[in-house]
């Protein structure tokens, strides 16, 4: 295969040894964390859940204003991954700014003809990566939309008629701004289920900002690269480890089933959290377990991912308030019983 | 559900205290505007109060914002009523009304509404304003000290009219404000409410109505049994017996005397001077709160029967100053007779009590326990003998006696053998029954004599208690005198001796209730050498003391005086005024023989008779039901409410104990539950141990705060709860089925680490006084989740 195009900046024919234990897992977290946050400053909170969601297997749209750090997160984080499969079209990053004119094809890649070879040849679009920054998401066509978020619910894509795998990693992080709303397709609900985490971005510290501002030349001139990256296989196998051996006690379940019933029965509420919620958010928690420290799932997880997961699960009764309210407001009773629970017998 | 209630009236609630705090000072005094005013200035200031507490004003900005406006408000009340052109714009009544109106309101705004906003700022200083409306409440009602004060007016004369106990409706009230202010406190308290704090209130309930009077609720149905007598009988209002009864049976004795039947004279004859009944009630005398003439500590009773007896004087109006002193004697008891009985003596002693110690200026009720034990110091609750006298001749008579007023002791026929409880024929109308048998005299007094005095079974010390009176040589010469002018056959016998004294003094005392007196170390001596002018006190006295003076035991019987015309039937009719006290001798083989006097002369004005309808309707009442029929159960409401307090505080006491007893139990079988746990207990148990240690200096988990965030919150103070949390999760939500060893939450030592830990950052944390108030604190367990 003809690699002209971009290709991932690092990358490594040796492969990674595998990740077997907790311990594994927790160090590519750890790598991911400390790179992230070098490079992205103010934003832990957000990084954490990017790397959750990350080994969640899940994708996360996240809902700023321009000028936030949305790019250099998502570069920094295709910048911590070691491309250890460098002879395929597959890069580690590609960044898709959407405009209402783009075309599906524009997103998955063409069919091109040759005329040296007489043929037509596969040309992959920029989802054929591991990190995919999808910048405004909501400017594009419903059909380009779809085209996007069929890659991230199946982690394949159809052109011509035939149907192409996507990397095991592939990861999106989709973007829109929460005001500049003229002019946009507003994803449906069915759309934002596909994303495991809705996060909406605060303006950071003023620490933050001043360090960013102090910093700005050292980490333009490449400060932190020479911390560790981690290798793609071990993200993969990271997510293994997470889904064997992160422990979820019958209480959480019972917990989780309960927060969906809260919201399910809240007046203010028109439809609640679906069945599919929960089955995502699972992996989530584990994930965020694992990045605590932890091997088994506790009331800290579901009380910290909550808000991400439900908050674009649930639809609002007109005029009642916002979801983050309602979200913590059904955390309360289930929360209390699972405290009670581990206190019991 | 409750709580949330309790909540969203709590202003409401709040300002209803207030009001009924204000409303309770001012109620005495205020004018219509005035408690207007008092309304207007407590509501508005609870609300402004409650706006400025919660506002972001300084607290000393808007205190001196609501006293300021206060002090205007003042200031234009003393501008409307006290300056000229206002009151001339306005009219004068008008403007007298404004300037209360406005100053009253701005009192009261200003005091509440201050106590408020501070309240509101600072709930720690919630006692400042409890405390004042507590103090404001209880002042209003604090003249009403056992009855003795008759404040509020305007609510213990109401409750008197309505037939209600005012001091039954002060607990009441009381009671429900203290409640009330419980609730308020509830539900302005910022924590959640536990189970324990809204299980208290229906506790202070429940105590409350313990504090309530049964029979003097249920009195508005019953109206007083003498008021409904009256009202039968188309009589004029008479004075109600209230109040301790045994002192008005006492005083009567000693003031209202009747000019008894003359006893004495040996040949029986009729010559019964006729009584002019005395009304001597004493009942309505305890009403005016006398000091007990009982107790020998005021020995001054005799010479001063008027102070004592003064309230059942109908005929003496102007030394009367008790209240509800209306008529003329009432009707305080029904004695049924069994047997036939003629009494010799012309009429029925029905002794109460005796006198016969000396205590060296009267005659006072004997204390010793061999003197006097013909008589019952309780009312029976089975078949009671009492030491009877010589059977010889003397008639069994047996009866039933049944008060219409509380009598201290019980009383009988003279020379009773035995007292036996009987069942009340009617408890809406008499308190009390009783049965007794008596070995009454029966033979006329010239059959005694030829008997020797005294008992020849007596000891030294009974015949000296007998024999002892003043030192005072007179008695002893005159009655020497008086001996020495019977014949000569006859002077040794100690009934002609005893009944010369008698005779002497029938023939020259003259009987007036008026005459007391007092203000003497000897009245009887005053009375004796005196004018001779006295009542039934004096004569039994003089003529004990000269008996004793002769060596004849004597003592003086007290109790009530039926005379034998009286008697209808069977029945004695016992009025008020028939107290009575009477000289006793004691003759060998006779037992105690009543010689009464009779005075010559009456200066009293003659009583009313017997009224005879009254008289018939008693009897008729307290004629036992007849057998077959089965009487009503009697219902001694203050017996009921006696046994309920003592039921319902004892249980209510057992109850709290064992209560607080199974929650110091539960409490250290958490404490020490982690040292004989399994592995697999001991995250749960020991955590709990951290959990209720903390709980006890008053620190707990919100309601949906999970475990971690609680530790953090946490951290800065007790940082071992961290890891202590950490283990409790790690071995409630880890994954089960790992071997033991690689699991340090299973193992004890990390938990003894940092319990310890956490034992010394309490110990840090909080002073002495709070961590023993926490150990102390049975309940504290409850809030540890």
């Amino acid at each position: 295969m003809d690699t002209q195009f971009e290709q991932s900046r690092h990358i490594t024919r040796s492969p990674a040894p595998r990740i077997t234990d907790i311990a594994g897992a927790q160090s590519v977290v750890e790598r991911l964390r400390a790179r992230l946050n070098k490079a992205v400053l103010g934003r832990e909170a957000v990084i954490d859940l990017v790397i959750c969601a990350l080994l969640a297997d899940g994708h996360v749209l996240l809902e700023d204003y321009p000028g936030s750090g949305k790019t250099t997160l998502a570069k920094a984080l295709g910048d911590a991954l070691i491309d250890d499969q460098p002879d395929d079209v597959i890069v580690t990053l590609r960044r898709i700014q959407f405009t209402p004119d783009l075309l599906p094809g524009d997103v998955t890649g063409t069919t091109i003809f040759d005329p040296n070879t007489n043929r037509f040849f596969f040309r992959p679009g920029p989802i054929f990566a591991h990190v995919v920054l999808a910048d405004e998401i909501n400017r594009t066509s419903p059909k380009v939309q779809s085209a996007l978020l069929e890659a991230m619910g199946e982690k394949q894509t159809t052109v011509d008629n035939l149907t192409r795998k996507l990397d095991p990693l592939f990861f999106v992080i989709a973007t829109q701004n929460p005001l500049d709303l003229a002019g946009t397709f507003p994803l449906p609900s069915a759309q934002l289920d596909r994303f495991l985490f809705k996060i909406k971005m605060t303006h950071i510290s003023r620490q933050a900002e001043l360090a960013i501002l102090r910093d700005l030349k050292a980490v333009r001139a490449g400060a932190g690269d020479d911390l560790p990256r981690v290798a793609r296989a071990e993200v993969l196998d990271a997510r293994a480890v997470i889904e064997a051996m992160v422990h979820v006690a019958p209480a959480i379940h019972e917990a989780l089933v309960d927060i969906a019933e809260q919201t399910r029965k809240d007046d203010r509420v028109l439809q609640g959290v679906s069945t599919r919620a929960l089955v995502l958010m699972v992996p989530a928690l584990q994930a965020r377990a694992l990045a605590q420290g932890r091997d088994y799932v506790s009331a800290d997880d579901i009380e910290a991912l909550a808000p991400y997961v439900l908050g674009h699960r649930v639809e609002l009764a007109p005029g009642a308030g916002s979801t983050e309210q309602l979200v913590a407001s059904c955390l309360v009773k289930p929360l209390e019983r699972l405290a009670r629970a581990t206190l019991r017998r | 559900m409750i709580a949330s209630l309790l909540r969203a009236l709590r202003h409401p609630l709040a300002i209803l205290l207030a009001l009924a705090a204000a409303l309770s000072v001012v109620a005495g005094f205020a004018t219509a505007s005035g408690l207007w005013a008092t309304v207007v200035g407590v509501v508005t200031g609870h609300v402004v109060g409650e706006l400025v507490g919660r506002s972001r004003l300084r607290l000393v900005v808007g205190l001196g914002g609501i006293v300021g406006a206060a002090l205007v408000g003042g200031g234009l009340a003393y501008l409307v009523g006290a300056t000229r052109p206002v009151a001339e714009l306005l009219g004068g009544p008008a403007a007298l009304h404004l300037a209360i109106f406005v100053g009253w309101s701005a009192a009261f705004f200003g005091s509440l509404g201050a106590l408020r906003a501070i309240v509101a700022r600072a709930p720690a200083w919630a006692g400042l304003e409890m405390a004042a409306l507590a103090a404001a409440f209880a002042l209003a009602f604090s003249a009403h000290r056992d009855g003795a004060m008759a404040r509020p007016l305007w609510l213990v004369d109401r409750a008197w009219r309505a037939g209600f106990d005012p001091a039954t409706i002060l607990v009441g009230v009381g009671g429900v404000f203290v409640v009330g202010l419980a609730l308020v406190r509830l539900a302005e308290s910022r924590r959640r409410l536990t189970l324990v704090s809204i299980g208290m209130v229906p506790v202070l309930v429940g105590l409350l109505l313990l504090a309530i009077d049964p029979a003097a609720l249920q009195r508005p149905d019953e109206p007083p049994v003498l008021d409904r007598l009256d009202a039968d009988m188309d009589t004029p209002p008479g004075p109600t017996p209230a109040g301790p009864a045994e002192e008005g049976t006492r005083e009567g004795t000693q003031a209202g005397e009747p000019p008894p039947a003359n006893p004495g004279d040996a040949a029986g004859s009729g010559s019964t001077p006729p009584g002019p009944a005395q009304p001597g009630a004493g009942g309505t005398g305890a009403a005016t709160g006398t000091a007990s003439p009982d107790s020998p500590a005021s020995p001054d009773s005799p010479d001063s029967p008027a102070e004592n007896g003064a309230g059942g004087k109908a005929t003496r109006q102007g030394e009367l100053d008790a209240p509800g002193d209306g008529g003329g004697p009432a009707p305080v008891a029904v004695v049924t007779l069994e047997d036939d009985y003629d009494p010799p003596a012309g009429g029925f002693y029905l002794r109460q009590e005796v006198w016969s110690a000396y205590d060296g200026h009267r005659l006072v009720s004997a204390t010793g326990a061999d003197v006097d034990r013909d008589l019952l110091d309780h009312f029976p609750v089975a078949e009671e003998p009492v030491a009877p006298p010589p059977a010889d001749a003397r008639a069994v008579v047996r009866g039933r006696v049944s008060v219409l007023v509380e009598h201290r002791l019980p009383f009988a026929l003279e020379a009773p053998t035995s007292f036996a409880p009987a069942a009340n024929p009617n408890p809406a109308r008499f308190v009390r029954s009783w049965r007794f048998a008596s070995l009454a005299q029966q033979d006329g007094y010239d059959t005694l004599l030829g008997h020797a005095a005294g008992s020849p079974t007596w000891t030294p010390a009974q015949w000296a208690h007998y024999t002892k009176g003043p030192a005072d040589p007179r008695y002893a010469a005159l009655a020497h005198r008086l001996v020495e002018g019977l014949p000569e056959a006859r002077r040794d016998d100690a009934f002609a001796k005893a009944l010369a004294v008698k005779v002497w003094l029938d023939a020259n005392s003259k009987y007036s209730t008026a005459a007391r007196h007092a203000g003497v170390d000897d009245p009887t001596a005053d009375y004796l050498f005196g004018d001779l002018v006295g009542y039934c006190v004096h004569t039994a006295h003089a003529a004990v003391y000269l008996w004793r003076a002769l060596g004849l035991p004597a003592r003086i019987g007290a109790g009530y005086h039926v005379d034998a015309a009286d008697r209808r039937g069977a029945t004695l009719l016992v009025m008020s005024s028939m107290g009575h006290a009477w000289p006793e001798l004691y003759l060998d083989g006779v037992g105690w023989v009543v010689l009464d006097i009779a005075p010559a002369e009456n200066l009293d004005p003659p009583g009313q008779p017997l009224d005879e309808d009254l008289a018939a309707l008693l009897a008729e009442m307290a004629k036992e039901p007849p057998p077959g029929e089965t009487p009503t159960p009697p219902i001694d409401y203050a017996a009921v409410r006696d046994v309920m307090l003592r039921v319902g505080a004892g249980a209510l006491t057992l109850a709290l104990a064992a209560l607080a007893a199974l929650h110091v139990a539960a409490k250290l079988w958490r404490r020490l539950r982690p040292r004989w746990a399994a592995p697999a207990e001991l995250p749960r148990v020991a955590y709990r141990v951290a959990l209720d240690r903390l709980a006890e200096v008053g620190v707990t988990r919100a309601e949906g705060e999970t475990r971690e965030r609680f530790a953090r919150r946490l951290a800065d103070v007790y940082p071992a709860l961290g890891p202590l949390t950490d283990l409790h999760l790690a071995g409630r939500l880890g994954r089960p089925g790992r071997p033991v060893a690689a699991r340090p939450e299973l193992q004890a030592a990390p938990w003894r680490t940092h319990l310890a830990a956490l034992s010394a950052e309490i110990a840090r944390a909080h002073g002495l006084p709070r961590r023993w108030a926490g150990i102390l604190d049975p309940s504290s367990f409850w809030r540890a989740r």
